[in-house]
């Protein structure tokens, strides 16, 4: 868990992935993969094997954030979100501007003294909030920048089996992958498994569909699905600890997600049935418009609390969600269904 | 100013604040005093003067911190919880928790986005609930019960000429009050760490039954909001980084008129910047120093941004500078004591 708590550590706002593309290289590297990386931060890991059928794994390993649209005379930041943000969960929050040095602030909160019970039911947009630093406006324009990308304070906890921290969402995937990279050190594949981790998806699925990708014949896509919590609508959650999700819809090849159900059902590995309806959403449906028709499996984990400074994943479920990876990859090694 | 770091630091909801009580005691160790608390939680301190033992001043600040207390356990091992003092409810979700004497670690639940609608309208703490790990009720009553204290989990840290915390109203006051009791004084001072000032300023009516002086100060960190506008002439309360703010009235109580004009007199002669508090909200031990005790009284505060919530901060000069302001005063009100109760 500590190295997925490292891997947590680091920012990759959509747009400003840097900080985490040097961690992933390392590791794809020490894994012995071909790597291909494009200009824009895609990275493309390759384990060729003998026979042209390959089976490509995507996850996005941007996060949400924001980036300082505004520095005020008094010393005011203001930020543009970066992906879907909750106003909801922003105010009274600490943020990190990665300026120059890092430079801590907090979204300030109008104490209730002076606030109406009308004001106080009413949260105000991110555009109309104020990231406060204690600094000075020379103090600030010597360290930051306009454009320069915020993060959530990296508050990463480790509770019994549960991670707690900002942007699981897709990192936890990112790490899933990475596992998955060790894994094929020693599996004697016939198939090319490619690993691919691709930026800005948050910011509308665009790295995934930034060509070229290499050609592929399965794609399996994973990223993070929403949990059973209070006030989150029962038709759309799962349970946090009853495995991933497989994912059903018309982004996704009903054939080939049985046959990994079938499977996990024999290796008593935990999972769940999703399904998404949306062309929005995560990169399946970039994948699903850009292959030219190709089979695609999504593989999802439950988290709680998504896109806040709080969401949690549990471990187990990261582990079952690689278990089925190596399962999809020995079911199709030797080529596809028909 | 490390120790003002380490009390915010200190675990210190309403009706919970041993734990201050025992950093405090451990800062003030190597002095002489008389300690008590009282049945409440109160500390009272009781520093005799060198010269003249019947007379003296009070000086009180509160050693509670808004929080929650936990008031159900659910079946699904969330816990629900009531506010202790004025939270905002939009500050809650997402945010992470430090919960009872296990110091349990626990995060507000926060529906996703995604499958929200009305998300721009503030959910009810009725409706929120928060999240320890456990899987049921079974699992969750392993780790807390109902009526276990909680506080926001936030670590303060220095930066600049700023210190930043979850807890400086009114942590900064029982700072600078231990700074205070540590100084030479002719005449008696009397501190009070009071607790449950959050939850209608209750502590300091019982502690003022140990308590006896001639002038009474409460020492507070204040809301200070003045970054509304662009540019900061306009305040809806005190400005940080322009000294100690006075109050003349508050929501409660108007400070003693003789003892204002006393402080302020003290800040000009030693070119201490100072300033008076706008905004008449909010109730301060300013009103129970003056009707339990009918001894003139005023507040004196740190202005703070962004209190009763998870993160603020402060600047270091405000607290050097009323820290001098509060010892000047008290040092001429001890000249004056000392003239007429007839000390060396």
């Amino acid at each position: 868990m500590d190295y997925l708590k490292s891997l947590l550590e680091k920012a990759s706002i959509s747009g400003y992935e840097e900080d985490l593309k040097t961690f992933i290289v390392e590791k794809f590297k020490s894994s012995g993969l071909q790597l291909h990386i494009s200009p824009m931060g895609n990275i493309l890991a390759v384990k060729q094997g003998t026979s042209p059928y390959t089976i490509l794994f995507d996850a996005h390993y941007d996060q949400i954030g924001f980036v300082v649209q505004k520095i005020s005379p008094n010393g005011i930041v203001h930020l543009k979100s970066v992906g879907g943000h909750d106003p909801r969960v922003i105010l009274g929050t600490k943020l990190i501007i990665l300026g120059k040095e890092e430079v801590t602030g907090v979204i300030a909160t109008i104490p209730p003294h002076l606030s109406s019970p009308d004001e106080r039911k009413k949260v105000p947009k991110i555009a109309q909030m104020f990231l406060d630093t204690g600094l000075n406006y020379e103090q600030l324009t010597e360290l930051v920048n306009i454009g320069d990308p915020v993060i959530f304070d990296r508050k990463i906890e480790i509770i019994d089996d549960y991670i707690i921290g900002p942007g699981i969402d897709n990192r936890g995937g990112v790490y899933t992958l990475l596992k998955l990279a060790k894994w094929l050190k020693v599996y004697d594949n016939t198939a090319t498994i490619a690993l691919r981790v691709t930026i800005q998806e948050e910011v509308g699925i665009r790295g995934a569909q930034m060509l070229p990708a290499l050609p592929f014949d399965l794609a399996v896509v994973v990223d993070a699905t929403f949990a059973k919590q209070p006030l989150a609508n029962d038709n759309y959650t799962f349970d946090i600890d009853k495995g991933p999700t497989i994912m059903y819809g018309p982004n996704y090849s009903r054939e080939y997600s049985r046959r990994v159900e079938e499977k996990a059902k024999l290796k008593k590995v935990k999972f769940q049935r999703e399904v998404e309806e949306s062309v929005r959403g995560t990169n399946a449906y970039g994948y699903r418009t850009m292959s030219g028709g190709k089979a695609l499996i999504g593989i999802s984990y439950p988290i709680y609390n998504m896109h806040t400074p709080s969401e949690i994943v549990k471990y187990e479920t990261l582990k079952e969600t690689i278990e089925l990876f190596k399962i999809i990859v020995m079911e199709f090694n030797q080529g596809s269904v028909q | 100013m490390k120790f003002a770091l380490e009390l915010s630091d200190g675990f210190g909801p309403s009706s919970g604040e041993k734990n201050i009580a025992e950093l405090i005691k451990k800062e003030l160790s190597s002095i002489s005093i008389d300690l008590k608390r009282d049945e409440l939680g109160s500390l009272i301190v009781f520093k005799e003067g060198k010269n003249i033992k019947n007379h003296g001043i009070i000086l009180s600040a509160h050693m509670d911190e808004v929080g929650f207390i936990i008031s159900k356990i659910n079946d699904d091992g969330t816990l629900s919880f009531r506010k202790l003092g004025g939270i905002d409810n939009r500050l809650l979700p997402a945010k992470r928790v430090i919960i009872g004497e296990n110091r349990i670690k626990g995060t507000i639940m926060s529906p996703p986005i995604h499958l929200s609608k009305k998300s721009e309208m503030a959910i009810d703490t009725e409706q929120l609930t928060i999240f320890i790990g456990a899987k049921d009720k079974k699992q969750a009553l392993e780790k807390v019960e109902i009526g276990d204290l909680a506080t926001f989990d936030q670590i303060a840290f220095e930066k600049q000429d700023t210190l930043w915390g979850k807890a400086f109203d009114d942590r900064i006051g029982c700072y600078i009050l231990t700074q205070i009791l540590k100084m030479d004084w002719d005449i008696n001072i009397t501190g009070i760490f009071s607790v449950q000032e959050e939850v209608g300023v209750r502590g300091i009516q019982s502690a003022l039954e140990y308590a006896s002086g001639e002038f009474g100060f409460a020492i507070e960190g204040t809301t200070a909001y003045d970054i509304e506008r662009d540019f900061p002439e306009e305040s809806p309360s005190t400005f940080i980084g322009k000294g100690p703010a006075i109050t003349v009235v508050d929501r409660m109580s108007i400070g003693t008129n003789s003892l204002k004009k006393i402080v302020e007199g003290v800040a000009k002669g030693n070119n201490i910047p100072y300033q008076f508090k706008k905004t008449v909200s909010g109730g301060t031990e300013t009103f129970y120093l003056l009707n339990q005790k009918n001894i003139p009284a005023i507040c004196i505060s740190v202005p703070v941004r962004y209190i009763h919530a998870p993160l603020g901060f402060c600047k270091k000069e405000d607290i050097i500078n009323t820290i001098k302001l509060v010892k000047g005063t008290a040092k001429l009100l001890e000249f004056q004591m000392k003239k007429l109760y007839g000390g060396k």
